[in-house]
């Protein structure tokens, strides 16, 4: 079921009051109650991987039992390795299967073997990327001894496939969601008219911002296969797609966390206004904050303490390999490990001129440096976000290339080149004004950037809060594009 | 040595390492009392002061540690150990 | 609890009438939702047929799909109305037979489509905005046979798009498609509605012609020169409608299309002197 459905929009309101009404007389029916509705929301879309989730929650939960019921570390560190072997094996037989198997037969061609290895027509089941990451982080933790095992599978059960953040994240700690599963919930007004406003924000960010900019840069970025766009319009669709993923993903958690608190749960922030950031590094931390810290907790720290002795090398190795590893997770494809690839190096960069950084911070006026800063850091962003969105690597550079090409030249003769133009110029000018609703966005979002999430309205006059709400939602009917469109995110 | 000595130790190696000559440490302070002390920087700390008191820390001996103080009364137990 | 139901409860209630006000405005004055910037993709469609209604003030109309629209566009003319392939043989039939209504001297239509947008199935992802929002309204229920509206209701929700409001509704749409590859013979809606069409134009005495639109020759061979679908119009007795429709089919190199069907612009002219050549001689004077 996607959030934007006709489907959710009724499901939503029969499980709230279900929810409050019916089941809350005690913790159990509530909890039950609260996995049968995820089950029901995925099973929506298909039933079948719904046993992927149950495989990945029932070993995680007797795996969690086992490692607290012996003190021997070897033998504790066996069923940790256990749990790595069932989620991540899930996670790359569907997901890196075909691409393992492509690469090493062209590999093999390569060194002069026949080869011809088959691959298997797989479907990417929604979402594991993510409930694999929650469950792993439930056993790491219990391994690490921050969290007891728990002996309530309901409640695990539930943890794990929670609805709001099933499919795509935000991914929660099992330290910090599960517990908020073991006591009852209370309904508390001031967090649920925060969460209506967030599941508000969210759905404009996606519906009329993300999906109004896909039109463009899923033409632009299609047309150019044929060779026929100029460099102006190649660079606007770039950054039209920075803008779309931004609306898209923190619009999805938006949602997520807006209704996760409709049922009184509080997941943590996803994103925290990256497009602010002055450094590549600063990006990372409030980019996707879910996934980012889930490497930087389970992957670079460790990696960081393997690598402690090896002088400059003991933390560009870990730092490069982590974001290798997080542009990969992202999806099988080169575009995405090089992706990845880039950032690691970026911030090797930054790590090393921190100090020439500082220096130069001392000598430069305040507002100079935030904007240099920014520049670069989104420059950079802008130029591996086409890499991000690239069918392939070849695709990828000649974008890159073409942009560079030909930037000012603004061909007319070339037939898409104008069709795009004009079509553009149509939306700027004909009502439909895109480019005045990012604005719209993204001043909004600089008002409230001191909170948890961009349209914390807190208006003294409350009339003034409803003329924003019914505002949002017009604009949303009238501006926004319905068009079949997944959330991007539910491809990871 | 007693938990001070170790403690105006570390004083000097925070300042070093964070590059940072107004660190003030007690025993109490933790990561987030430190503005330049993040995950990187942390790693950096523990090799400086691996080094300097030639021991070895394990990775779940770093996890436990939640603040200054109980990291430098790791360190004196690991000295005494070593003697 | 109580006061967050009553308030949500209030927001919906005044969202609702807004909503509803809205949506019967937008389906009865397109103009003006047009005027205030209003340009969802279903309502662009949904503008363009509604101008079926009006009188055309001419003997021929044109129908297709988007590669017809090249040629015949609806801008330039009001008996220009093909408007794409996606509203598939039922959205032409209802065209055809609102024209037939508003205009008594009606005497010819020509549907001008490439045989894959004539084989078209309801099972796509362009189904939704192009065909099932525009074109399922309770106005248009009578021309709905039951296959097709078993097809459209597929999933249970979609019954609420009949009603105007609900077509507003930022929800994504139905996504019909069903993994098979496009057709080379006509599905079963489009034979069942090319059916209906020609027994409507029979009854109304109008001449009605199908003409094939500029066609890829990688499909020539493809399809082994339209062998199955030539049968398969033979054996479904549609022979009389499809005369001269494959003998006419002119085929263009890959590289002479922008996309797809549509040519490049500098061929435009040539076809559509080729076609109203053709229809001269198809279209019987009286």
């Amino acid at each position: 079921m996607l959030f934007n459905s006709l489907e959710f929009f009724l499901f939503l309101p029969i499980v709230f009051l279900l929810y409050w009404f019916i089941v809350n007389r005690n913790l159990k029916l509530q909890n039950t109650f609260v996995l049968a509705a995820s089950y029901f929301f995925y099973g929506w879309w298909d039933w079948r991987f719904l046993s992927l989730i149950f495989l990945s929650t029932i070993s995680d939960f007797i795996l969690g039992i086992l490692i607290g019921k012996t003190d021997d570390q070897k033998i504790q560190k066996r069923y940790l390795y256990l749990s790595f072997v069932v989620n991540l094996g899930i996670l790359i037989f569907f997901k890196y299967f075909n691409f393992f198997i492509e690469e090493f037969s062209r590999l093999s061609e390569a060194i002069g073997l026949n080869a011809n290895y088959s691959t298997l027509s797989i479907i990417l089941p929604i979402g594991i990327s993510f409930y694999t990451f929650q469950t792993l982080s439930y056993t790491i933790d219990v391994y690490k001894k921050q969290l007891a095992p728990t002996n309530d599978f309901i409640s695990f059960a539930a943890f794990v496939s929670f609805f709001p953040q099933l499919v795509a994240g935000p991914v929660e700690r099992a330290s910090t969601l599960l517990p908020q599963f073991l006591k009852k919930r209370q309904f508390d007004y001031t967090k649920s008219v925060e969460g209506c406003q967030q599941i508000l924000w969210g759905f404009f960010k996606k519906i009329v911002i993300a999906d109004n900019c896909a039109l463009f840069v899923n033409d632009i970025f299609g047309y150019y296969e044929y060779g026929e766009v100029s460099g102006l319009i190649l660079l606007i669709g770039a950054v039209l797609f920075v803008i779309q993923i931004y609306a898209d993903f923190s619009g999805y958690s938006d949602i997520a966390i807006g209704v996760a608190k409709l049922f009184g749960f509080q997941l943590m922030q996803n994103f925290n206004f990256p497009y602010h950031a002055t450094s590549t590094t600063e990006i990372w931390r409030k980019w996707h904050i879910s996934i980012s810290s889930w490497f930087r907790d389970y992957l670079n720290k460790p990696l960081f303490f393997y690598f402690r002795h090896w002088g400059n090398y003991g933390l560009i190795i870990p730092l490069i390999l982590t974001f290798t590893i997080i542009g990969f997770w992202h999806g099988a494809n080169w575009t995405f490990i090089v992706y990845g690839l880039i950032h690691g190096i970026v911030m090797s960069i930054e790590l090393f001129s921190k100090k020439t950084r500082k220096k130069i911070r001392k000598k430069i006026p305040k507002w100079l440096n935030s904007s240099m800063g920014w520049l670069i850091t989104m420059f950079i962003w802008v130029f591996t976000c086409i890499i991000f969105r690239a069918e392939n690597m070849t695709l990828a550079v000649n974008y890159i290339a073409a942009i560079f090409d030909n930037l000012f030249v603004l061909d007319m003769t070339q037939v898409t080149s104008r069709i795009i133009f004009q079509s553009l110029l149509i939306t700027l000018t004909k009502g439909k004004v895109l480019f005045l609703l990012i604005l719209f966005m993204f001043v909004i979002e600089w008002i409230y950037r001191k909170y948890t999430y961009g349209f914390k309205l807190n208006f003294k006059i409350p009339f003034l809060n409803w003329v924003f709400y019914y505002s949002i939602l017009l604009l949303i009917i009238l501006f926004g594009e319905f068009s079949q469109q997944e959330f991007i995110y539910f491809q990871f | 040595m007693t938990v001070q000595d170790v403690l105006s130790q570390f004083n000097e190696i925070f300042i070093d390492v964070l590059d940072d000559e107004d660190i003030k440490l007690n025993l109490e302070t933790t990561a987030d009392d430190v503005e330049e002390w993040d995950s990187l920087s942390h790693i950096q700390l523990i090799v400086a002061i691996e080094n300097k008191y030639d021991i070895r820390f394990t990775a779940s001996e770093m996890e436990s540690y939640r603040n200054v103080g109980e990291m430098c009364n790791g360190i004196l137990n690991k000295l005494a150990a070593k003697v | 609890m109580k006061r967050f139901l009553v308030r949500i409860s209030i927001f919906f209630t005044v969202g609702f009438f807004l909503l509803y006000g809205i949506g019967e405005l937008f389906l009865r004055y397109p103009v003006f939702a047009e005027k205030i910037g209003y340009s969802e993709s279903w309502f662009r469609v949904y503008k363009i047929a509604s101008r079926s209604k009006e009188d055309i003030n001419s003997e021929i109309l044109y129908l297709g799909d988007s590669g017809a629209g090249q040629m015949f566009p609806y801008t330039e003319q009001k008996h220009y109305l093909p408007i794409n392939g996606a509203i598939l043989i039922p959205g032409q039939y209802i065209l055809a037979s609102n024209a037939i209504k508003s205009n008594p001297n009606l005497k010819s239509i020509v549907l001008i489509a490439n045989p894959l947008s004539i084989a078209a199935k309801f099972e796509d992802s362009f189904t939704c905005n192009n065909f099932v929002k525009p074109f399922y309204t309770k106005e248009n229920l009578p021309h709905f046979s039951d296959l097709l509206l078993k097809k459209v209701t597929i999933k249970p929700v979609t019954k609420f798009y009949k009603y105007g409001f609900v077509k507003l509704l930022p929800f994504s749409d139905i996504d019909y498609f069903n993994q098979q590859p496009e057709l080379t013979i006509l599905s079963d809606i489009s034979l069942e509605y090319t059916r209906k069409l020609v027994a409507l134009c029979k009854k109304n005495n109008i001449n009605l012609t199908i003409h094939s639109g500029a066609v890829d020759i990688k499909y020539k061979e493809k399809t082994n020169d339209w062998t199955e679908m030539k049968a398969q119009i033979k054996k479904e007795g549609l022979t009389e409608v499809f005369r001269g429709f494959f003998e006419n089919m002119k085929y263009y190199e890959s590289n002479q299309f922008i996309t797809g069907q549509h040519l490049r612009k500098e061929y435009l002219a040539d076809f559509k002197a080729y076609i109203l050549q053709n229809q001269k001689q198809l279209v019987p004077k009286n």
